[in-house]
């Protein structure tokens, strides 16, 4: 029984149920997949890039495109070091992400382009061998057998730049058995070769109306009384991501313990969100020495739990800030923002963390002796 | 000149031509002895009987203690049991002293030496000696005194208490030792004990018989009364102790001490005539003359700048009349240099021994000639015969003892049953010996020398030979295998005997055998199980973990720094060899600042003698003061023999104790710590963002004890700032570490954090409870690693199912999944754990129940229930349940398809549905192989896949 969240994916671009410009797009391109170009979907976390390309995929392919397997392939480097990379795979799609391999993404790439390049697909020429490999469900879309594979490439923002350059010709030479669909949160990290070759797609994150129409739609199939409020609320604290929405409202449904919601029930926090908020209650609670070093601690404990610095950072501070004059606001979020900065610059987090949150007992002490004097 | 003459005896020469005749084989006691004789003749005014003694004494009083550790009281003791004819007890020893009394035989002649300063304390002393003897009879024979106190069992106490003597003439404090106790009113420790240093006086810790004098201050460290303190109690007791106030009465010991030498300066200058003119005309009589000389020398100075160091180091009686090799020149030229050189006083038994040696100049020649000017004095003076190593006498004689006996015990095929080389037992006959101690002590000299000694053919490889496998395998490997025969009788007349040509290997410095040398420890281990020749290994570190694997099957051999006094004396002789004249508190210093390092310390010598008085082209002379007030010039780097903690210590307390000081110490302060970071560049940084914290709480508390809500504002923004400069080195060191590899901001790096260091402590310097701790950083990094690997695994089994990066898998789905799962296994209202929900659960997103029981676990931030406590009922539950049915789930396809074939020995491909049997055949041999090896069936073979996915 999976979570609703997978369980209520879209998986057909009807079913999609905002950016409604984006989804007539699409279905324009699966309408002629011969002309199909490569594309760059991107946009921040949860708004719906993965479901769209499935979505896509299903478009193109048919039904085949649905099933997957999982493949583990191994690739050697020119140094005879072997690399392990999982693949998903359908029969018409290979979806993969290089950024397991490290700093040998650049030979996974080229590799796999090159195999799929090599094999052409038994689609290709059409015709007589327009068999496809499950015919049987390829019920009424009698079009013209699509004759390239579609490689999905995910977080290629995380590539290294000697793969992306890589990817360039090997996108342009084989494109006509091999079609890439890139992936990525920020598009910036993408070089620009790259960015002209293919056409963007940018999915927003979607709005809190749209989440709320989403969320709406599962309590609908789920059959739950879902309050207008806990939709908004749930909606305002997702921060725009779907994906923790709908996780937000499964949660709410267990904490409730029936399929009747009520307005008034908290929303339950990711447990890495709770141990924030108490380290924040821990930095307004004492501003001293001991107390840094506490905190230096607890922020051990989130970074060794893979929570990425910069969102520990961000929650910390939204969470400082709510006791706290507009000015003494400024002052905290200008801190933050100088160290999000040196964390995104890439040098260790902790020093930065500890720095900001030195910073900040400054500030709140000055504020605290100021109220008091 | 002749101290008889000195004493205004007369006689002397006809007192010395009976003894030297019979001296011949023992040249230097005897005249030792003699002079003692004489000198108590003097006192006693018998000449007859003086010369009765005398002539009897030489044979049978052999042994004049003049080891160093022994006080002038003994000496004095011998001389007045001599006048008692006390003859008949002693005659045994000297048979057993004799090479006590010839080591000491330097020692006497020192001991003279000092006693013509004490001159006019004669009848005193006289009165002082007739007293301890009989107490001290005995040891007279077996102990050696060290020092040449013997002039003054009572040291002459100061008149008046003086407000500062800043310069007394050197050597005033020749043979008195010091001790301290107490904080003196105006007077730093430190500053006393090298005030009294650089005149030649010595000081202790202790107080014990030989003390000269206590100087107390007004009160104890603690703040007791300075009588309550233990030496004071022990001085009174001892009772011949002086105890002197302050440094008032220091100093003015120092003038009344100084007036008596400036006293002196008139004869002393006579007497280095005189002796000067002996020494031109009597080159052949050498041993008349190492007495001469040595008692002379610190008189043959008017500077009086030699006399103590040499008094002390008691090697002086070197005869010098014998200036072999390249000692000749030095002399040659300066007449004043009194080249007591010959004997090492710290190997003073060998050298004793060759008596040839001693007469020769300044041992050595051990690597390089030694007339080349140009070679290094470490070369040029190092030892040619084992005897000449200082310290470690053990060590070397174990490792003769073990070259000597090693054919014997390995290589003997006539032996019935074979002598089982038991390598793993402390005891065992070992193939191999393990020298290891730090470096510039002597492992490697020693080694070559036992071997030459030993009279075998040494084959050398060292950190700068490839040592690989391979390359030991084709060096060595017939070496270590075979035997030479050589056929080569060398005179034998009769068939052609086969010798074996005996060899030895030495590896050495095998601890910096690094990954260079692939294989190469595990290969020396092997080489030595089957050698058939010894093998010599030396290297720094013993505790490394290379060396560890090695010790088992070596003779472990731990060399020791020698003691600094060995190395001074050492140092002294060098120093004359080459004209140059060093203190004896001085080369203390020297080898003290150089941690021991006997190579270190001639090579600082060397760098010290190259400055040459322009005018006399003599080489520049080492005084304890002038050492004292280099700039630092001549010592190993202090930084470097600081440890890393201390180092990170030092940074963190920024600061501290620079409240008063000047605007120097200040800088040197600053750039102290900036070296400090250099101590270790690469972990300092960490180091001190581990504890620098913990500075600033003290000035925090403070703060907050005092109630001022403003002087807590102003500790945090300290505190702050101490962070902010910790943020900034990170980003330099980043810039350093990765991108460009911009290693020219290290600097920068190691201002930033002294910086840090300076912030957290404040102006005053901070205080660092304890001890520093060791970075926790690199042990959350590689644990933050470890779960992102793990994360990535959970996100392999997954992905097919969800969409979601690492990051959003840790930070949406992980907790809604264990949520789900703790609800399931373990319900909170205590009912069973719904296990089948729990595996459909888990099969539908490709958990399999490594993920659950441990996998996910490691992401639990609070203290929630872990899966790994969950009752074993419910375990056992879970685990039936869980093998019973087949996991579809693609990403565990193989490792399932693995487990459950060998579980259910085939029947299992249809259930694996509409996964590809490609999965199957994908198995390798060795995965059957180590699935079929495997104990546990399915945690294995999963295990083995994780290991290949991640």
């Amino acid at each position: 029984m999976p979570l609703w969240v997978d369980k209520h994916r879209p998986k057909d671009l009807s079913q999609l149920t905002y950016h409604d410009d984006t989804t007539s797009r699409l279905k324009s391109l699966a309408e002629d997949p011969h002309s199909l170009p490569h594309l760059l979907f991107y946009g921040p976390s949860g708004a719906g890039k993965k479901t769209r390309i499935s979505c896509l995929l299903k478009a193109i392919y048919g039904n085949g495109a649905e099933r997957l397997r999982l493949d583990k392939r191994t690739f050697k480097t020119p140094t005879n070091r072997s690399v392990d990379v999982n693949m998903i795979c359908s029969n018409y799609h290979i979806e993969l992400n290089p950024g397991d391999a490290g700093i040998y993404d650049r030979f996974v790439v080229q590799e796999v382009i090159k195999e799929m390049a090599a094999n052409k697909s038994l689609n290709a020429g059409g015709g007589i061998m327009g068999i496809s490999a499950s015919t049987e469900e390829d019920d009424s879309k009698k079009k013209k057998a699509v004759e390239y594979k579609i490689v999905v490439l995910m977080e290629v923002d995380k590539l290294t730049k000697q793969a992306q350059a890589a990817l360039r010709r090997t996108m342009e030479k084989y494109s006509s058995t091999c079609r890439l669909i890139l992936c990525c949160n920020n598009q910036s990290k993408v070089i620009d070769p790259l960015r002209s070759r293919c056409l963007g797609m940018r999915i927003a994150a979607p709005s809190h109306d749209d989440v709320c129409v989403a969320l709406k739609n599962v309590a609908a199939k789920e059959k739950i009384t879902l309050p207008d409020k806990l939709t908004i609320g749930i909606a305002e604290e997702c921060s725009r991501n779907l994906r923790r929405a709908m996780l937000m409202l499964e949660t709410s449904r267990v904490n409730a313990g029936s399929t009747v919601l009520r307005d008034n029930q908290g929303i339950h926090k990711t447990d890495w969100e709770m141990f924030i908020l108490q380290l924040a209650r821990d930095i307004t609670m004492e501003q001293s020495p001991q107390k840094l070093i506490a905190a230096r601690e607890k922020l051990y404990e989130l970074l060794i739990n893979c929570i990425p610095a910069t969102l520990i950072l961000k929650t910390l501070t939204m969470e400082l800030i709510q006791n706290l004059d507009d000015e003494l606001k400024y002052e905290v979020i200008e801190a933050a923002a100088f160290y999000e900065h040196r964390i995104a610059m890439g040098s260790k987090d902790i020093f930065h963390l500890e720095a900001f949150v030195a910073k900040f007992m400054t500030i709140y002490k000055k504020y605290l002796n100021d109220m008091f004097a | 000149m002749d101290i008889r003459n000195f004493f205004g005896g007369g006689g002397g020469s006809a007192k010395k031509a009976p003894s030297s005749g019979k001296k011949s084989e023992k040249p230097k006691p005897k005249p030792a002895a003699k002079k003692k004789q004489e000198k108590s003749a003097e006192k006693v005014t018998k000449p007859k009987t003086e010369e009765k003694e005398v002539a009897k004494k030489p044979i049978k009083k052999k042994v004049i203690d003049l080891s160093d550790s022994e006080d002038d009281v003994d000496m004095i003791e011998t001389s007045t049991t001599s006048t008692k004819q006390k003859d008949p007890p002693r005659a045994p020893t000297p048979s057993k002293d004799t090479k006590a009394a010839k080591r000491k035989e330097p020692e006497a002649t020192v001991k003279k030496a000092a006693t013509p300063k004490k001159k006019e304390e004669k009848p005193e002393s006289e009165k002082e000696e007739e007293k301890p003897s009989p107490a001290k009879k005995r040891r007279t024979t077996t102990t050696t005194p060290k020092k040449k106190k013997e002039p003054a069992p009572v040291p002459p106490k100061p008149t008046e208490a003086i407000e500062s003597y800043p310069d007394p003439s050197s050597g005033i404090f020749d043979g008195y030792t010091f001790v301290f106790t107490g904080v003196l009113s105006n007077l730093t420790r430190d500053d006393a004990i090298d005030y009294v240093k650089s005149y030649g006086g010595r000081v202790t810790t202790a107080v014990s018989g030989k003390t000269s004098y206590l100087v107390i201050g007004d009160e104890l460290e603690d703040g007791r009364p300075v009588e309550e303190g233990s030496k004071f109690k022990k001085a009174t007791e001892l009772g011949k102790v002086v105890i002197l106030k302050n440094e008032g009465d220091l100093y003015g010991l120092a003038k009344l001490l100084d007036e008596k030498k400036k006293a002196l300066n008139p004869k002393v200058e006579s007497s280095s005539e005189q002796q000067n003119g002996n020494v031109a005309a009597a080159p052949a009589v050498a041993n008349p003359y190492a007495k001469k000389t040595a008692v002379a020398n610190p008189y043959a100075k008017p500077s009086g700048q030699v006399s103590n160091p040499y008094a002390k180091s008691g090697a002086v009686s070197n005869p010098y009349a014998k200036s072999g090799g390249g000692v000749s020149n030095p002399y040659a030229k300066s007449a004043a240099p009194s080249n007591p050189y010959a004997s090492k006083s710290s190997t003073a038994n060998p050298y004793a021994a060759k008596a040839q040696s001693s007469q020769n100049s300044c041992q050595g020649g051990g690597r390089a000639d030694m007339n080349d000017s140009s070679a290094l004095w470490a070369d040029k003076y190092a030892p040619s015969n084992t005897n000449m190593i200082l310290g470690n006498k053990e060590a070397v004689s174990k490792l003769r003892r073990w070259l000597d006996t090693w054919e014997s015990t390995f290589n003997k095929p006539s032996t019935g049953k074979k002598k089982k080389t038991s390598f793993n037992s402390k005891n065992g006959p070992f193939k191999a010996a393990l020298l290891s101690g730090p470096p510039g002590i002597g492992k490697t000299t020693t080694a070559q020398l036992v071997i030459e000694e030993a009279g075998r053919q040494v084959f050398e490889l060292n950190a700068s030979d490839a040592r690989s496998k391979k390359m030991l395998e084709n060096s060595l490997g017939d070496i270590t295998g075979s035997q030479v025969l050589s056929f080569q009788t060398k005179g034998k007349k009769n068939g052609s005997k086969s010798q074996v040509t005996k060899r030895c290997i030495i590896m050495d410095e095998v601890d910096g055998m690094s990954s260079g040398d692939r294989g190469g420890m595990a290969e020396v281990i092997k080489m030595i199980k089957n050698s058939m020749v010894p093998i010599i290994c030396i290297c720094n570190d013993r505790q490394s973990q290379k060396i560890k694997s090695l010790v088992p099957y070596c003779l472990d051999l731990k060399y020791r720094r020698p003691v600094k006094s060995m190395i001074a004396r050492r140092a002294i002789e060098v120093g004359k060899a080459e004209g140059m004249e060093i203190e004896y508190n001085a080369a203390e210093a020297v080898s003290e600042s150089c941690g021991n390092d006997i190579r270190q310390v001639l090579n600082c010598l060397q760098m010290w003698g190259n400055k040459r008085h322009s005018s006399t082209n003599k080489r520049a002379d080492m005084t304890y003061k002038d050492f004292k007030n280099r700039d630092n010039l001549i010592n190993k780097d202090e930084m470097l023999r600081v440890t890393l903690f201390d180092a990170a210590k030092m940074i963190c307390e920024g600061r501290r104790g620079l409240s008063e000081a000047d605007e120097k110490a200040q800088r040197d302060s600053l750039f102290k710590r900036t070296d400090a970071f250099f101590n270790d560049y690469a972990l300092m940084g960490l180091l001190v963002h581990q504890n620098y914290l913990k500075v600033a709480v003290k000035p925090y508390m403070t703060a907050k004890a005092s109630g001022d809500p403003q002087t807590q504002y102003e500790s945090l923004v300290s505190m702050c700032e101490g962070t902010e400069a910790m943020s900034d080195f990170a980003v330099a060191e980043h810039g350093v570490r990765s991108g460009d590899q911009n290693w020219g901001l290290l600097p920068l790096c190691s201002v930033l954090t002294v910086k840090g260091g300076f912030h957290v402590g404040g102006e005053n310097g901070g205080f660092l409870p304890g001890y520093p701790e060791f970075s926790a950083w690199l042990g959350k990094n590689s644990s933050r690693g470890k779960h992102d690997r793990l994360l990535q695994e959970l996100g392999h089994h997954m992905n097919y199912k969800i969409s979601a990066d690492k990051t959003e898998l840790r930070l949406g789905y992980l907790p809604m999944i264990r949520q789900r799962l703790v609800d399931l296994m373990m319900p909170s209202d205590g009912s069973e754990p719904n296990v089948e929900e729990a595996i459909a659960f888990m099969d539908e997103y490709g958990l399999d129940r490594d993920d659950l029981f441990e996998n996910i676990d490691e992401f639990v931030m609070d203290d929630a229930k872990k899966f790994a406590d969950i009752d074993s009922k419910s375990k056992s539950a879970f685990t039936r349940e869980y093998n019973k049915s087949v996991h579809k789930s693609q990403a565990l396809i193989e490792e399932q398809g693995v487990a459950t074939r060998k579980r259910k020995k085939a029947n299992d491909d249809d259930e694996e549905g509409d996964n590809d049997a490609d999965s199957d055949e994908e198995l390798s041999p060795e995965e059957i192989a180590k699935m079929f090896g495997s104990k546990k069936k399915g945690k294995k073979a999963s295990a083995s896949k994780k290991g290949k996915k991640s």
